[in-house]
């Protein structure tokens, strides 16, 4: 891996040069045009044509870079980064921007230049293709790949399991396939157009099949059968539909953003810098399209064109099911019965796991409750008994009390009777005396 | 039209720095293959070097359903609030554009300004999720996690802020359960879906999204890239990757433009059940703010957020018109709801540098204020 970096490395340091080289003698040949026209030096009849040559030189040397660079960028980023990146990653249509902003920088007197702009590539159609053809989900309602892939693989499958048994079948199978695999590859509404017609003739003939059967043929996937090759009409109609818009839009927007650069050119302001060339070209044309996407109209186009691809696909869907019927293939509609099953007994399995969770708190505030009430009880008891040994203490107290007041009753009294046999003795004594 | 050769000359010097640019990010992206293999998985615990692809910011799982997580960031510096921030981001996508990279992360701004912050992982969308409806989500898993978070820190509600898509799920969640959201911040957040200034509104009502679904189970990701991509068609296929060439030499630069890519297609599928009822109740029968939208046969009525609200939306948003978010204020009941926009978009919200240094500081002040 090391020795393939540093070959690239070698290779982008060399076409760098070389870039360098070539853009300096572009320069040199325009200096030199300057000479002539100011008269200073004799013209030479081949200076155009070196011109030119240098310009072309210019160009290829682009393209090879471009290659390379793809390359080397596949090599590079493609176990780095997802796929879908990688995608837009493309950096091959950099060579079709430089192609024409070469030749954007025009020669005097109306000189045409090698590089043409009419090349087609000012129509943004013929951009858009470049993108469609790389499988870019650019303008996704008409490169819908994966729609393609899976029209493909029903194909494929009902060939498998009908074709050798009925021809007829097979034999429209095989129409069928074609004219979507050609109508995807189909670069212009107009070649959309004429395929629609081949198909719309070759459905006709196909219908006439349909509308008398042979005996012993299922009668209902002729049904099913004829749904699909209506619906393939409808789709077709829609997609062409679909495609003149495109290319209308893109023959505007297209004739906008040639208008910009001339009016600046005129006002002596050339887009020059190959960055605002581009970012130029992406602002004008996306104004345009933008104000058609934006529409009522377009909204409702869209909608049939991706409904209608809808509807064939769920078809064409239905029909490679009928076909796997007999086998001990596990069917689509099958699979998402029991995927339906699964998600409604998870779904009931939470209900309940949150109905438990419910339960469980409630029981936890219930053994609380009993827990603080059996406490309550608890204190109430000891508070009982502590009263009622208070009330124990109280008594004996008040026992002590009275027993205490009668002493001290029984005291005086017996101090009173003392008193008294003190008096008598003292009356006695003062008597005697 | 007329060029002079001394232009024709500065174009071609032009030029040669742009490939000059290319030429040198070949050799960076050579040089810096690391950092790209690296996943949050591996690099959870970093949180400060180049390797860190996504999911940058220290976090830990704390409750799990099958494939939906609920993840509890830790904590960054001291907590100023006690009622935690649970985000509830969209299905479409992956949470990890709030957590790019050190320096792009509202959660780690959130952290860093002692916020407690839980988030919802949706994970990525299987066959076994194509019956998956908005009460599975709703009602479901985002009111586990909420009675989880309530449960953890002993309290009767939380903060709750949603994203995009997952903001419309939290506003009804917040209907149905307002005593579990103590504030409600919606992000980026679709509310009334009857507008013309989005491509995405206009488109919905020509579409059949039983169609849809009944042909492909889970609408896969990479078709709704393509229609998110179509909303600025040459702006996002061309002209970002011819502006990324400018940005090459530097291979920082380089790394967070391919961090933000690998973001961008890093897409779920998207559950047909719940897409089908999206796209019917929301984009075709605006049912939310008509009030007309039920779950789990409950009516889902805007007028029960009555929590504290803080709407912020982008300014420039296409894929969520500012006037589809706006819609918030006329329908809620609560008294208390405050407006935050910022001149970006809807993913310049969260990883722009004009949004990096405001928008968690404002976030956590208004929550602060609150508690």
């Amino acid at each position: 891996m090391q020795d393939f970096f540093e070959q690239q490395t070698d290779w982008l340091r060399k076409w760098q040069e070389s870039q360098e080289k070539l853009t300096k003698q572009y320069a040199v040949w325009s200096e030199e045009w300057t000479e002539n026209m100011l008269g200073n030096k004799k013209n030479e009849p081949d200076f155009f044509e070196g011109w030119f040559k240098s310009q072309s030189d210019l160009q290829e040397q682009f393209r090879e870079f471009s290659q390379r660079l793809n390359e080397l960028i596949a090599n590079v980023w493609s176990d780095k980064i997802p796929p879908d990146v990688m995608k837009f990653m493309n950096i091959s249509f950099f060579e079709e921007f430089y192609k024409n902003w070469l030749s954007s920088l025009e020669l005097p007197g109306g000189i045409k230049n090698p590089l043409g702009m009419d090349g087609g590539w000012q129509q943004t159609a013929s951009f858009l293709r470049s993108f469609l053809e790389q499988d870019n989900p650019f303008f996704s309602s008409c490169s819908n790949t994966k729609f393609t892939d899976q029209m493909s693989r029903v194909f494929g499958i009902l060939q498998g399991a009908l074709g050798q048994e009925e021809s007829a079948f097979s034999t429209i199978l095989t129409g069928c396939q074609d004219i979507f695999s050609n109508l995807f590859e189909s670069t212009t509404a107009q070649g959309a157009e004429k395929l629609a017609e081949g198909f719309e003739t070759w459905a006709k003939e196909m219908e006439k099949y349909f509308s008398a059967p042979k005996l012993g043929i299922n009668r209902e996937l002729v049904h099913d059968m004829s749904q699909a090759l209506v619906m393939s009409q409808n789709y077709i109609q829609t997609y062409i539909k679909m495609a003149r818009l495109v290319e209308a839009t893109s023959r505007k927007s297209g004739i906008r953003f040639q208008t910009k650069l001339s009016e600046l050119a005129l006002k002596n302001k050339p887009v020059n810098k190959f960055s605002d060339f581009c970012a130029l070209w992406a602002v004008e044309h996306e104004t345009v399209f933008l104000e058609v996407l934006g529409s009522e109209e377009f909204a409702k186009l869209q909608g049939d064109f991706v409904n209608a691809g809808h509807q064939l696909k769920i078809q064409w869907n239905k029909l490679a099911e009928k076909a796997l019927e007999p086998t001990p293939i596990a069917l689509k509609r099958d699979l998402d019965l029991v995927i339906a099953e699964i998600h409604q007994l998870k779904r009931d399995m939470r209900i309940v796991q949150r109905e438990l969770k419910e339960k469980g708190k409630e029981v936890r505030v219930a053994r609380e409750a009993q827990a603080a009430a059996e406490e309550e009880a608890k204190k109430a008891i000891t508070a009982a008994k502590a009263a009622e040994a208070a009330a124990r203490d109280e008594a004996k107290e008040a026992k002590a009390a009275v027993k205490t007041a009668e002493f001290a009753k029984q005291a005086k009294a017996a101090n009173k009777t003392a008193k008294a046999a003190t008096g008598a003795t003292t009356k006695t004594k003062a008597k005697n005396v | 039209m007329f060029t002079f050769p001394d232009k024709i000359k500065e174009s071609l010097e032009d030029f040669n720095k742009f490939a000059a640019n290319l030429k040198k990010g070949v050799e960076n992206l050579a040089s810096i293959d690391e950092i790209m293999v690296g996943h949050s998985d591996h690099h959870e615990s970093c949180g400060s070097c180049r390797k860190c692809l996504r999911g940058c910011t220290e976090k830990e799982l704390v409750y799990q359903d099958g494939k939906r997580k609920l993840y509890r960031y830790k904590q960054r510096a001291k907590k100023v609030c006690h009622v935690p921030i649970l985000i509830v981001y969209a299905l479409v996508n992956r949470y990890t554009m709030l957590d790019l990279q050190p320096n792009r992360s509202m959660i780690r701004n959130l952290l860093d300004l002692g916020q407690d912050v839980y988030l919802i992982d949706w994970g990525y969308t299987d066959r076994m999720d194509r019956f998956m409806t908005m009460e599975d989500y709703i009602d479901g898993f985002i009111n586990d996690c909420v009675d989880f978070i309530r449960a953890q820190h002993q309290l009767d509600a939380i903060n709750l802020l949603g994203v995009c898509q997952g903001g419309t799920f939290s506003a009804i969640y917040s209907a149905l359960y307002p005593e579990k959201v103590k504030t409600f911040i919606p992000i980026v957040t679709p509310i009334d879906f009857d507008t013309k200034d989005g491509l995405l509104n206009v488109w919905a009502t020509s579409f059949d999204a039983d169609l849809m679904v009944d042909s492909y189970g889970n609408v896969p990701g990479e078709l709704m890239n393509s229609a998110y991509m179509l909303l600025q068609p040459f702006t996002l296929s061309v002209h970002k990757y011819i502006n990324m060439v400018q940005i090459m030499e530097d291979a920082n630069k380089l790394a967070d433009f391919l961090r933000m890519e690998t973001w961008i297609f890093d897409s779920p599928d998207q559950p047909g059940e719940t897409l089908r009822r999206f796209i019917k109740d929301f984009y075709q029968g605006n049912k939310l703010v008509k009030g007309e939208f039920t779950l789990g046969g409950r009516t889902v009525d805007l007028k029960n957020i009555t929590m504290p609200v803080l709407n912020i939306y982008a300014e420039l948003d296409t894929l969520v018109p500012p006037v589809s978010a706006k819609a918030l204020e006329k329908h809620v009941g609560s008294k208390d709801v405050q407006e935050l926009t910022y001149p970006v978009g809807h993913i310049g919200m969260f990883v722009s540098g004009k949004t990096q240094k405001t928008l968690a500081p404002k976030i956590a002040e208004w929550i602060s204020e609150r508690m």
